[in-house]
């Protein structure tokens, strides 16, 4: 049994992170992915956490499940070889700017009219209209521009040893790139839903979305509320913020004062948060007012809160507000995580423990999952990382394949493509396909 | 020009955020998105503190475009309502706890059996195998179990916390049940076979974290000992969690070439980030600002006591040059010279924003209690299919007797439905 996806063919002409990241997704759903690099590879072969001159941790996690043909798509050669591979292809990614896309012949227009119902998928940075529209993207930049680094404000700086750089400008979130990993999302889900369009009408097309995009698209609960103009936060960024920008203050300062005007969200400092107990941390996650209460009963709080009519935005209300968070972090300090986390589960509190990654990674609940593969990387030795996202009863997807050395299928994917090993072998002297 | 999934009939008996926003995606595309909200309505109508009775801002984000019928599942007519609606259906998503749809007769097992064909997506907590199988799952619980938090490391009264900015492992859920239902839909559309689906929080707070997964791979790395032998030790000595963080920061790698190239600076007059994630691009920088990196050079040790003293030193200089001009003036320089950067802005002013609105991704509907509100819209654009914003938010209940009009009830069986308190609305 193979993936929903089996005997669909997917090239990918991006590079990086967002689009990468839907090919791992659609091969776990048993595509067959063709990666298409340059002669010089990904440029992402090279990024965080280098093995070798064209290998590293970052680039294989988001290749694996691919198999990689090498061409020069500046030659003549290189882009009819594509061409043919296209002709029998369902589905084609690319994250490359417009002019890019035509001066390689790679566009929309060149290749439709090779595969008329081809799916094409292309990722920009900030859609093709607008001001920014030729801008080149990176996730760091999305959060910066959306608003995601200043809401989060975390302005400690990184700490090395005793030394302590990059205080007093917020940070981004360096844990995960969030913005790509959203974008690859949303390009497996365009891919198909096109592919169900295709199969009902014989219809191929082109579909665009963009890192700004499914930046804004998982801030939807933030935006929802910075509409309610004339909100507080609303009014600053419109009015404060260009005459303290002028007045010269730093940034931190004007944070302070965003931070001012940020409500404070009802309950939220309680009942969805994290706590030192006697021994480790723990998190209460409690959404929903009868969860809230019963968190309250197990701690032994009493939450005037709840009554009918309660306005929370008194000055008292806020003072209350602070009380009541010292005494639950105090009441919650008397016991450990472990006792802590039983009385929780037995009341039914949704909580968890504090885990490094580290932990997380071997712990039974992630095993059990079969959400970590393993795999042996022939540069890199053994890597882990997250297997398929899903579990199916008919097409249970397996996630096969290991990121692949640059170049490692061309041989293999031209001569399924028809090309005999003399051909292959000129195009590899030419320079046109490299043969690894 | 109608959504690629026109004609698809979506029963969403999900709540809260994750379930929620794949309903919106789905709408987005084209389909019918039922919400089955029981009498309570979904607990989230008052997420975030509601402005009119059932009706919060939050809510609203994740439950556009849907149509919303109030069934109580605990009544027999109520259970027997919601089964006819299957039966109509093409796809169905929860995301309650494992023992909660049979319970309500909703599992896969009851609903695979009135309609064959029927896509049914369980989004759990944390998967439905191992010791955490029946357990809640909320963003900062998942935040938590998967390293995010400790990862990320900011301390807020003596505690790490939750990234706050937005649930971003709910909407990676919601995201991936999107994904699942088309593939499914495709398949079915094959082979004719429907088929049942699951995901969780902890899959995709995973996935999210890959990269750093890959780098924990065991044994010989720092951190990995450190979890190993020091972790132990110093959280049986009671070692503050504040002080356990800074030694945990320690152990992880120094990302010097980064703390230049890809992070957010002080202008003479504002923030902006620049992001060169590789060596060209970084070279470009070095150009535009005016110094020389000679960690470029082939062989250069990058680990070294002294390198990682020039690393510091060299940051210094950077920011100091980069604090002397305006943001305008960096942004044309950097821009000019091919090298990404862009203004660090508030979220506030997102939905005015020039980009956004000229990409179409700002929408404007009427809202029954909260008058006309800006929302994201559609996150791609189709060149056959125009994915569209179709419905507000609906009011709780708002659509009951007309889906179960379309599910073949007479006025005589709804009036008698509502009377009972089966249905609500």
């Amino acid at each position: 049994m193979a993936g929903p996806l089996q005997g669909i063919r997917v090239i990918e002409f991006s590079q990086i992170i967002a689009g990468p990241v839907s090919g791992v997704l659609l091969s776990d759903l048993g595509a067959d992915i063709i990666k298409i690099e340059p002669p010089w590879g990904d440029p992402w072969r090279a990024g965080i956490a280098p093995l070798s001159e064209s290998e590293s941790k970052g680039f294989i996690t988001v290749n694996r499940g691919k198999r990689s043909v090498c061409l020069d798509l500046n030659s003549e050669e290189g882009q009819s070889i594509v061409h043919r591979l296209v002709s029998k292809t369902d589905v084609v990614t690319v994250n490359n700017r417009a002019d890019v896309l035509d001066a390689l012949k790679i566009d929309y227009e060149t290749l439709r009219k090779i595969r008329p119902d081809l799916v094409y998928s292309e990722i920009t940075a900030f859609g093709r209209e607008g001001p920014f529209a030729g801008n080149p993207g990176y996730d760091l930049l999305m959060q910066g521009l959306t608003g995601i680094m200043a809401a989060e404000g975390n302005m400690d700086g990184y700490r090395y040893g005793d030394q302590k750089l990059n205080e007093g400008v917020p940070r981004y979130l360096s844990v995960m790139p969030m913005v790509d990993y959203a974008t690859g999302y949303s390009v497996v889900q365009s891919v198909c839903a096109a592919l169900f369009h295709r199969e009902r009408t014989g219809q191929g097309q082109k579909i665009e979305t963009s890192l700004f995009a499914n930046a804004l698209t998982i801030q939807g609960l933030s935006l929802t509320q910075v509409e309610n103009a004339p909100s507080p936060t609303f009014d600053f960024v419109q009015n404060d913020l260009p005459l303290l920008r002028e007045a010269g203050l730093t940034y931190r300062e004007i944070d302070a004062i965003y931070r001012e005007r940020r409500p404070t969200p009802f309950g939220a400092f309680i009942y969805y948060r994290s706590y030192q107990t006697a021994d480790l941390v723990i998190t209460l996650g409690c959404l929903s007012e009868p969860l809230r209460k019963r968190a309250a009963d197990c701690l032994g709080i009493e939450d005037i809160r709840f009554d009918e009519g309660y306005d929370p935005t008194t000055e008292e209300s806020i003072e209350f507000a602070f009380t009541l968070a010292r005494k639950a972090e105090a009441m919650i300090k008397e016991k450990t995580a472990e006792e802590w986390l039983r009385i929780f589960d037995a009341a039914g509190v949704p909580a968890a423990p504090l885990l490094y990654i580290e932990e997380m990674i071997d712990h039974p609940q992630s095993k059990a999952t079969g959400m970590i593969i393993e795999q042996q990387h022939p540069v890199g030795g053994r890597v882990r990382y997250a297997g398929p996202l899903s579990k199916w009863t008919e097409t249970q997807p397996e996630p096969v394949r290991i990121s692949p050395a640059r170049g490692e299928h061309t041989r293999e994917v031209l001569s399924e493509a028809g090309y005999s090993d003399a051909e292959i072998e000129a195009f590899h002297q030419a320079g046109s396909a490299k043969t690894g | 020009m109608t959504g690629p999934l026109d004609g698809v009939r979506v029963v969403e008996f999900s709540e809260i955020i994750a379930g929620p926003v794949s309903g919106v995606m789905l709408s987005d595309l084209g389909a019918d998105v039922i919400k089955v909200e029981p009498p309570w309505g979904d607990p989230w109508r008052d997420g975030g503190g509601p402005f009119a009775e059932h009706e919060s801002r939050p809510f609203i984000a994740v439950n556009r475009g849907k149509r919303s019928i109030q069934l109580d599942l605990t009544k027999d007519g109520g259970r027997e309502a919601a089964h006819r609606l299957v039966k109509i259906a093409d796809i169905v998503i929860t995301n309650h706890r494992p023992d909660v749809p049979a319970k309500l007769g909703i599992d896969y097992d009851t609903l695979s059996a009135i309609n064959p064909r029927i896509i049914y997506c369980e989004a759990s907590a944390y998967g439905l195998e191992g010791p955490y199988a029946g357990g809640p799952g909320y963003d900062v619980l998942a935040q938590a179990f998967s390293g995010i938090i400790l990862s990320e490391g900011i301390m807020w009264r003596g505690v790490p916390r939750m990234i706050r900015t937005t649930p971003f492992v709910d909407f990676a859920t919601g995201y991936a049940i999107v994904q699942s239902v088309c593939a499914a839909l495709y398949y079915r559309e094959k082979s004719g076979r429907g088929q049942k689906i699951g995901t969780s929080l902890l899959a995709n707070a995973m996935m999210f974290q890959s990269g750093q997964l890959a780098r924990t791979s065991g044994g010989t790395t720092r951190p990995q000992q450190w979890h190993d032998e020091d972790l132990p030790m110093l959280q049986a000595a009671g070692v503050a969690s504040s002080e356990i963080n800074d030694l945990y920061f320690e152990t992880r790698s120094f990302p010097s070439a980064l703390l230049i190239y890809y992070r957010p600076y002080h202008t003479a007059d504002g923030l902006i980030a620049v992001a060169c994630l590789s060596e060209p691009l970084r070279k470009r920088m070095c150009e535009c600002v005016g110094f020389e990196d000679r960690r470029f050079e082939p062989g250069y040790d990058l680990e070294a006591p002294e390198s990682i003293e020039f690393a510091d030193h060299l940051l210094e200089k950077v920011e100091g040059l980069i604090a002397e001009k305006s943001s305008e003036d960096w942004l044309r320089i950097f821009h000019e010279a091919g090298v990404p950067a862009m203004p660090v802005q508030y979220v506030d002013g997102l939905l005015d924003n020039e980009q956004a609105i000229a990409n179409g991704l700002v929408i404007e509907q009427e809202h029954h209690a909260g008058g006309k509100m800006k929302l994201v819209g559609p996150l791609s654009n189709w060149s056959e299919n125009t994915p569209e914003a179709k419905l507000p938010s609906p009011a709780l209940g708002q659509h009951t007797a007309e889906i179960l009009a379309e599910a073949g009830y007479s006025a005589a069986e709804i009036a008698s439905l509502l009377e009972s308190g089966a249905a609500l609305g």
